[in-house]
């Protein structure tokens, strides 16, 4: 929000140069994003609309910082004659306050210099002599005011809600169609404003205006905020009134945009009507010392809080009791009372102090230890990590987001295999071998979200990247506690891929790709970390040596390896221990298999004669599968 | 050859091995003794062939020891005179080795959680798909206020009343562990956070926060100060480390400081939010807060792992860039 620095300064006399206040401020009170000659841009926040987005509110902050004598303009108090007292009324309980001043004025012309400066500074341009005092009282008090042609306004204001079908055209000419959600201010016959956001053309100033009335209301925050993002009409008033303002404020705005017209319009009041059906309670809150310093850690006199306090136009009493100005909507409670103390006397002077405090143990999620546990062992089988978007283009579980920032970003991913394809594409030409993995959320449902293990691998050169990906697999799910992991063809699912079963129960897949060119895994790293969790038996190393033997078979196409294995696995060849497939090549239709085999007693050392007889058995389920020769 | 003086041949043999300086004279005693044709031990192999059973008997293993003691000394040598011979430029340069790499959020997650671990600090998780009320309304962010504004959310469709979101910060996960569990405490939870927002060197619209938690009786605003220096500290060790506080606003807090660091003698860096815990927040999680207060904090990792490491551009952690990867 743009300010002129030096109006802040003639209203806070002594104030030092712009650079040191924008550092003290920024400190303080609020940031300062931008110092351009005379303007300071300050960025108020969502809080302290109420008192400091305004002139007079930062000259408060500044009189406070530095301890100096405010030096504001005085405002002149509404007539207790309540003149015309009957020239408006409030129809809805969203206006909080409403003040109307009728005044006869005998030009409209144009401002002074001094307050055009003032309102250039701020960003607004000057449009006539009425209108521009009325935005110079908003940046000088906060207060947005507005302005009719008295004589265009049909009998009594009314402050109501809107008419289901009723249209308003704003001075800016824009037609907007209003509904009973939203408010408006009224003659007897038709819509003047759109209550809090933007007049209407009906009842517009112009420069043959005789009298006019001025109006300084309240509203209430909500319903504002909702009617301009209704809308989609974002005016200075109605940011100002959806951040909530205070209706004290309103009779400032109406005290100073009375006398400035008089002195400048050569104005007069001839009627008054300040509706204010429930006055807004005061807010006194007790100050204790004590607590204020078991929250900052910081020890201060009782004195020194109170004189803050005061600075920043709060009234504090002997025993503690401390009134909150009306326009400080956000002091509600003693917190807030410590915040105004300690960031006048100095955020610095918190020291660093450690905790005291009863040991507990620390009891993680055992997500992130699991997580490095598997990033770790997929690195060290030389894999890089890569981070994505969790949204992507495939549609996934269907979860969809309403704004999204484009079309090939609307649905949350239910895989990470399409972020980790992407990621090979784009890499392809600089890189013959990309290895690959990613650790992220994939989601299910709106409630339902699980961490999911990827990994990819692509070579130039090597068209069984299935086999590297699924040594990298049971490497990183060994390492990762899992004890039993298969890679199973089912017949279900297609020649591309297979499923990946933890404990016998399916846990991911592996899906080849480009001709075996790539390949691709993806694990529920949940059901990774279940298995990893399940206590599992120390087996020991057997003493003994164990006695290997290779054989080789010619298979013929559609018998596949899986099936040699577990052929060889279920054949009771008793000590068999693993099977190793060491050589595999094609020739005429017909491929030639080699397995290792490995057996291993723990009880003894096995003799040649007793593996023979057990190699017997394996030869003979081999030759049992269809079309296996044994070589 | 005479058969029967093996063991002069042996020697004659050796003798000529040893002396041997090169591969060449090596191979001409090879051929002397074992060469196909003409090799003295090779010949008398062949004569073995026309004696009597009894003679075989007696001579033939002797030979065959013979014939591998030779054999095994040739090869001996072999390498002898390899070591000797070949000179190894040892300044070759090195061989690349293929490795994996971590990502440097994670690099930096790992490291955030041993520090706070470090200090007896949970590390908690919590859900990256959000409902309304826990980015939000518990954390004392009201509906229709401009300060909902300061978070740029993406919303979910829903058919359903309950609405959900991208959590935009991961302060959620304050008020879902503090709802199932009593105080003292003190968590921090890393984790994806999105906004609705465009990109630029300093924005993205997934990035990671560091959130903090901690209460007690009488936790307070020193304490805070001592924990973050101390992680500061570790995270940026080697280097000076100075924090201070500004006054800001968040509505989860109260009093509510902005965390600015100094490195060295560089800039004050603007690393975070944080503050005493508003008692509206501990009064949603039906805490006490005449009996309870603490402390809480959000930091951005990216951010962290930028004044790092120096890097530029907070897109390029998202950018799958393998020769980015590649360099840590």
């Amino acid at each position: 929000m743009k300010f002129s620095y030096s109006l802040i300064k003639k209203f806070s006399p002594g104030l030092p140069a712009k650079e040191k206040f924008a550092e003290d401020l920024a400190h303080k009170s609020f940031e300062v994003d931008e110092i351009s000659g005379d303007m300071m841009d300050i960025k108020i926040t969502a809080n302290r609309w109420s008192d400091a987005a305004c002139h007079r509110g930062i000259a408060r902050e500044a009189a406070a910082i530095y301890g100096l004598k405010e030096n504001l303009p005085p405002v002149r108090e509404l007539s207790k004659k309540k003149k015309g007292a009957d020239m408006a009324e409030i129809k809805t309980g969203d206006c909080l306050r409403y003040t109307a001043v009728m005044m006869e004025i005998k030009k409209v012309g144009t401002s002074p210099a001094w307050m055009k400066k003032v309102l250039e500074t701020c960003g607004q341009r000057a449009i006539n002599g009425v209108v521009d005092i009325l935005n110079y009282v908003m940046l000088e008090t906060g207060q947005p005011m507005h302005a009719f042609d008295a004589d265009k306004v049909e009998g009594k204001i009314m402050v109501r809600k809107a008419k289901k079908g009723e249209k308003i055209t704003t001075i800016d000419n824009r037609e907007i169609d209003l509904s009973p959600d939203h408010m408006v201010i009224a003659d007897q016959k038709k819509a003047l404003a759109i209550a809090g956001v933007k007049g209407g053309k009906e009842a517009e100033i112009t420069d043959k205006t005789k009298r006019v009335i001025i109006e300084s209301a309240c509203f209430d925050a909500g319903a504002i905020y909702r009617t301009a993002r209704d809308i989609d009409l974002r005016t200075d008033a109605s940011q100002r009134y959806g951040h909530g303002m205070s209706p004290f404020t309103t009779e400032i705005g109406a005290g100073r945009a009375i006398s400035l017209i008089e002195d400048i319009c050569g104005g007069e009041v001839i009627g008054e009507t300040d509706v204010y059906p429930k006055k807004q309670p005061k807010t006194v809150i007790k100050f204790d010392i004590d607590r204020f310093s078991k929250i900052t850690g910081v020890v201060i006199l009782k004195d020194k809080a109170y004189m803050i306090l005061r600075r920043l136009g709060f009234k504090v009493n002997g025993s503690g009791l401390v009134e909150v100005p009306p326009e400080r909507m956000d002091v509600t409670i003693f917190e807030d009372l410590v915040e105004e103390v300690i960031r006048i006397y100095g955020l610095d002077a918190v020291r660093s102090v450690p905790p005291t405090i009863s040991l507990h143990p620390a009891h993680s999620d055992g997500s992130f230890a699991y997580k490095e546990r598997i990033k770790n062992a997929i690195v060290n089988a030389g894999y890089d990590e890569i981070y994505s978007y969790s949204f992507g283009e495939e549609e996934g579980n269907g979860i969809e987001l309403q704004n999204p920032m484009n079309r090939e970003k609307r649905f949350m991913r239910a895989s990470l295999i399409p972020s980790l394809k992407k990621v090979i594409d784009g890499s392809s030409k600089s890189f013959d071998d990309i290895k690959i993995f990613e650790v992220g959320k994939v989601f299910e449902a709106l409630d339902k979200e699980h961490w999911s293990f990827a990994v990819a691998a692509r070579s130039k050169k090597s068209d069984q990247m299935f086999r590297e990906l699924k040594g990298a697999i049971s490497e990183v799910a060994g390492k990762g506690g899992i004890v039993d992991i298969s890679f199973r063809k089912d017949d279900l699912s297609s020649d591309n891929r297979l499923v990946i079963n933890i404990d016998g129960k399916a846990a991911g897949i592996l899906e080849v790709a480009d001709g075996g060119k790539v390949a691709y895994v993806e694990m529920d790293m949940e059901k990774m970390m279940v298995s990893a969790n399940e206590e599992f038996e120390y087996k020991p190393i057997s003493p003994y040596p164990s006695i290997m033997r290779d054989i080789s078979v010619w298979v013929p196409s559609g018998v596949l390896v899986q099936e040699l294995v577990e052929a060889m696995e279920l054949s009771e060849a008793a000590n068999l221990e693993d099977t190793d497939l060491i050589d595999y090549f094609s020739d005429n239709g017909r491929t030639a298999v080699t397995f290792r085999v490995i057996f291993q007693s723990y009880e003894k050392t096995l003799s040649d004669a007793e593996v023979d007889v057990e190699m017997g058995k394996i030869n003979t389920v081999l030759r049992g599968i269809s079309g296996v020769e044994i070589r | 050859m005479n058969i029967m003086e093996p063991e002069g041949i042996k020697k004659q043999a050796y003798d000529e091995i040893e002396t041997a300086l090169n591969s060449a004279d090596l191979e001409a005693v090879r051929l002397k003794y074992l060469g196909r044709k003409q090799g003295k031990i090779t010949l008398a192999l062949k004569e073995l062939a026309g004696m009597s059973v009894d003679e075989k008997r007696k001579n033939g293993p002797f030979l065959q020891q013979l014939k591998s003691d030779i054999e095994s000394a040739i090869s001996f040598r072999e390498k002898e005179i390899g070591e000797k011979g070949a000179v190894i430029d040892v300044t070759l340069p090195p061989k690349k080795i293929e490795v994996g790499h971590l990502g440097l959020i994670t690099q930096a997650e790992d490291e955030i959680r041993r520090i706070f671990e470090g200090m007896n600090f949970s590390v908690i998780d919590g859900p990256e798909i959000e409902e309304e009320k826990y980015n939000f309304d518990s954390l004392n962010i009201p509906a229709d206020h401009p300060a909902r504004e300061m978070w740029d959310t993406f919303w979910l469709k829903t058919e359903g009343k309950k609405k959900y979101l991208l959590r935009t910060h991961t302060s959620p996960v304050q008020i879902r562990y503090m709802e199932r569990h009593e105080p003292p405490f003190q968590i921090i939870s890393p984790g994806r956070v999105f906004r609705y927002e465009a990109t630029d060197a300093t924005h993205e619209t997934n990035f990671h926060q560091l959130e903090g938690l901690m209460i007690g009786k009488d936790i307070s605003l020193a304490n805070f100060k001592f924990v973050i220096e101390e992680f500061f500290r570790r995270f940026f060790a080697g280097k000076t480390v100075k924090v201070r506080f500004r006054s800001s606003y968040f509505p989860f807090v109260e009093p509510g400081v902005e965390v600015d660091v100094k490195l060295d003698n560089a800039k004050w860096l603007e690393m975070g939010g944080a503050g005493m815990v508003h008692p509206n927040v501990l009064e949603a999680v039906k805490y006490d807060p005449r009996e309870w207060q603490g402390f809480a904090f959000g930091f951005g990792i990216e951010r962290l792992v930028m004044v790092k490491y120096g890097v530029p551009d907070t897109r390029m952690f998202m950018s799958g860039d393998l020769k980015f990867i590649k360099k840590f």
